[in-house]
């Protein structure tokens, strides 16, 4: 076989029934890049018997990780999110809203119906060779705009890998929300904050959620891992505007908590308005940090912040909101 | 009769647009493949749309192929080089 190029691989994903039991691909993502790769920890026996090198290796426990790099598609995106540490919820007639919350969910699950999260498998075809990756979840994630695009990059674990047929691709159109889709919104932070007009001063917009992912491995006889565990979500973002007014400096040194939003769409302005689009919303953001300086002559006097996502009374800390056409059931 | 592409994904509305390929279909719908068509998708995955998404659970093929055995078999082996 002659040597491949990424452009000619492929990734699918489809739900499962049954945790770290393989489904063939159902939905195909036009991804950027993927690194998702068998990660194991081999035994190496240091035996003393009269030599200086390991003098056995032994296979160990196993799992799967790695980060899938794609631009934000509303086609493919909630399952995705499905895959991560939330409480989805869906409304509509099509196309649909899928709500996703944050959960306190210790390990990951898969359950049939719109309000359960699920695990996911993942196959990529690598040069047309294919590998089946079980039982995936999304353990952390990072939204940024990027050339006006927004992009995301979801960082998989796994339970196994194994060897599996070739897809057979069905490829949507692409929806990409470009550098006319996005609105940026600050608001006193509440359960459900009143956000005004537009802010447009933001330069850049990243937000990320850590939900501390790790497999398990127990003993059994399989090396594969049992289960993926989750920890302590934290969760932030990340910008930086134009300094104009020392309101959200104030806002820092105060401890203020501030609501942010980032809502991006495609044939309206208003995810309730638009055709696709997705709202990634900090309720109660703490910043962190908030730095101003002169950097040089010719530099613009810009605000730098990272504002820390906490928990709010009779609310959610954050909640992200995808329209999309895809009809999950 | 020519290669037929029926495409019914439950998760996406009717008439939402496919790509396989590089033909397109639309979802509940169905698409004849032209000679050409069906030559250049040969082309350039050197396997017959029968032989692609034969065993697809999304998409459907019917029909057969416009081209005769000889011209499959020559742009297969184009590929093999």
């Amino acid at each position: 076989m002659p040597a491949g190029l990424g452009g000619g691989g492929k990734v699918g994903i489809a739900f499962e029934t049954t945790m770290g039991t393989y489904a063939a691909p159902t939905v195909f993502v036009p991804v950027l890049s993927e690194s998702l790769k068998y990660t194991e920890d081999k035994y190496y026996s240091e035996q003393i018997r009269q030599q200086t090198i390991v003098s056995d290796v032994k296979s160990s426990y196993y799992h799967v990780e790695g980060d899938i790099e794609m631009e934000v598609d509303p086609t493919n995106h909630p399952y995705w999110l499905y895959a991560s540490r939330h409480t989805p919820s869906k409304t509509g007639a099509g196309p649909f809203v899928y709500k996703f919350v944050p959960s306190s969910a210790g390990s990951a699950s898969t359950a049939a119906g719109t309000t359960t999260a699920k695990t996911i498998s993942i196959t990529v075809v690598r040069n047309g060779i294919v590998f089946g990756y079980t039982g995936c979840v999304v353990g952390s994630f990072e939204y940024t705009i990027e050339d006006g695009v927004l992009r995301c990059t979801m960082s998989v674990l796994g339970l196994a890998e194994a060897v599996q047929s070739a897809p057979t691709p069905t490829w949507p159109a692409p929806d990409l929300l470009g550098a006319d889709a996005h609105h940026v919104y600050l608001a006193a932070s509440g359960v459900t904050p009143t956000f005004g007009a537009v802010d447009v001063n933001f330069n850049g917009f990243t937000f990320r959620a850590n939900h501390n992912a790790e497999a398990q491995n127990r003993i059994r006889a399989d090396r594969s891992a049992s289960y993926i565990s989750f920890g302590v979500t934290e969760a932030e973002i990340e910008s930086e505007l134009d300094f104009l007014t020392r309101t959200d400096y104030d806002n820092m040194v105060a401890n203020t908590t501030r609501a942010i939003k980032l809502e991006s769409t495609n044939g309206g302005g208003t995810l309730a308005a638009a055709t696709s689009g997705i709202i990634l919303q900090g309720n109660r953001v703490s910043y962190d940090a908030y730095d101003i300086g002169l950097e040089g002559m010719g530099d613009l006097i810009m605000a730098g912040f990272t504002g820390r996502i906490i928990g709010i009374a009779g609310g959610d800390a954050y909640e992200i909101s995808v329209k999309s056409p895809a009809a999950i059931t | 009769m020519a290669y037929k592409l029926e495409v019914d994904h439950p998760d996406f509305p009717k008439d939402f647009e496919f790509d396989l390929d590089g033909i397109l279909v639309k979802n509940k719908g169905s698409r004849t493949l032209t000679e050409d068509e069906e030559q250049a998708f040969l082309s350039k995955n050197f396997r017959t749309v029968k032989e692609v998404y034969g065993h697809s659970t999304i998409v459907k093929v019917t029909g057969t192929s416009e081209l005769s055995s000889k011209e499959v078999k020559a742009i297969k082996e184009g590929g093999e080089g």
